[in-house]
């Protein structure tokens, strides 16, 4: 009896193993997915969102003042609205890309590139900090003083760019990805 | 690579020939990127330059207009409202219609946000676009405030 069940044990076992492999070569194809899309979350991460003029741009006290010195409630008011809404994409585009780039770390990157586990463990700190960064920085946005939160977005691009120098060393065996408006004529209406 | 070289020679050329010949009368970037948006194709997504496309080729003048426009939205990007407030008043004196006309159409039909280059980052864009309703509210609280009319507007009237 108890062979028996050693033996149904044993079969089960060499089941689930086969069912496995069966599935392995699927999931090392989606890699190249994740990589290319984390080498373009890196990418737009660096060219796009952090660099310090967008939230210079977007959290102008300069423009606030001009606002203010209309001398129009309801202006001043369309004017916070309008940068609250800005705000809070960036903020979304931000935790999104972070996101595309913590998916590869956790699943492709070690089998590419030489992270020591220190610095894996060092980098998963900063994934965690940088989403509850974007998820605080949410909140601030939405309160009354939220256009003060300049200075919040900063701190959270900073600690950005840190996790996009430590992928950048991950990714590096990609490249850039590259556009031009030659290179879109397959796709013309992929406005944004 | 062989290739590659002198296209880019030729793609850096036709920049050079669009920012003298064709761009160097228009001063504010709000006007270099409408004018370059006007040549795009909404279909493709391509640009269209004929005299530009018979002296290099029709791909080359593609990509020197693409570039060309997406300097220009970046430097409008980079514009403070004041001074995208400003550029649009001088874009409205050239428009041949009264200025609060154009300041409502442009608020209900918002033309810029067809303006922008292909594959403009959604963050940089929407910051372009706040600008301007921001801006065209900033004009129409001037023109309560003075409601003076051009003196074509006023003929037609």
């Amino acid at each position: 009896m108890v062979q028996l069940i050693a033996s149904l044990a044993l079969g089960f076992a060499l089941l689930v193993a086969l069912i496995a492999l069966a599935f392995w070569p699927r999931r090392a194809s989606g890699g190249g997915k994740v990589m290319v899309g984390a080498r373009r979350a890196l990418d737009s991460l660096q060219q796009e969102l952090l660099p310090p003029e967008v939230a210079s741009r977007l959290f102008s006290k300069a423009d606030l003042d001009y606002v203010a010195s209309i001398g129009s409630a309801p202006m001043r008011q369309l004017f916070l609205r309008q940068r609250r809404k800005v705000a809070l994409l960036w903020v979304a585009q931000l935790k999104t890309q972070v996101q595309s780039l913590r998916r590869f770390h956790l699943g492709r990157a070690r089998y590419y590139s030489g992270l020591s586990l220190k610095r894996e463990l060092v980098l998963a700190l900063r994934f965690a900090e940088l989403l509850l960064a974007c998820r605080i920085l949410r909140i601030v946005l939405h309160l009354p003083w939220g256009y003060r939160g300049g200075g919040m977005v900063t701190a959270t691009a900073r600690i950005a760019v840190r996790v996009c120098a430590t992928s950048e060393f991950s990714l590096s065996f990609l490249g850039h990805a590259k556009a031009g408006p030659l290179r879109d004529r397959a796709n013309p209406h992929a406005m944004m | 690579m062989t290739n590659f070289l002198p296209r880019r020679m030729d793609v850096d050329q036709a920049l050079e020939s669009v920012r003298r010949r064709t761009l160097s009368p228009m001063k504010e970037p709000l006007d270099r990127m409408i004018y370059l948006a006007s040549l795009r194709d909404y279909n493709t997504g391509l640009y269209y330059h004929a005299g530009l496309a018979s002296q290099f080729t029709s791909e080359v003048a593609c990509e020197a207009l693409a570039a060309c426009h997406h300097e220009a939205f970046q430097q409008l990007l980079g514009s403070s409202l004041p001074e995208l407030v400003s550029q649009l008043e001088a874009y409205i004196r050239t428009a041949v219609c009264a200025p609060d006309t154009f300041v409502a159409t442009w608020r209900a039909l918002e033309p810029y946000r067809i303006a922008v280059p292909v594959k403009t980052d959604p963050v940089a864009a929407e910051l372009l676009f706040s600008n301007f309703q921001i801006a065209l509210a900033v004009l129409e609280v001037r023109q309560k405030r003075s409601p003076a009319r051009p003196p074509a507007a006023s003929l037609r009237q």
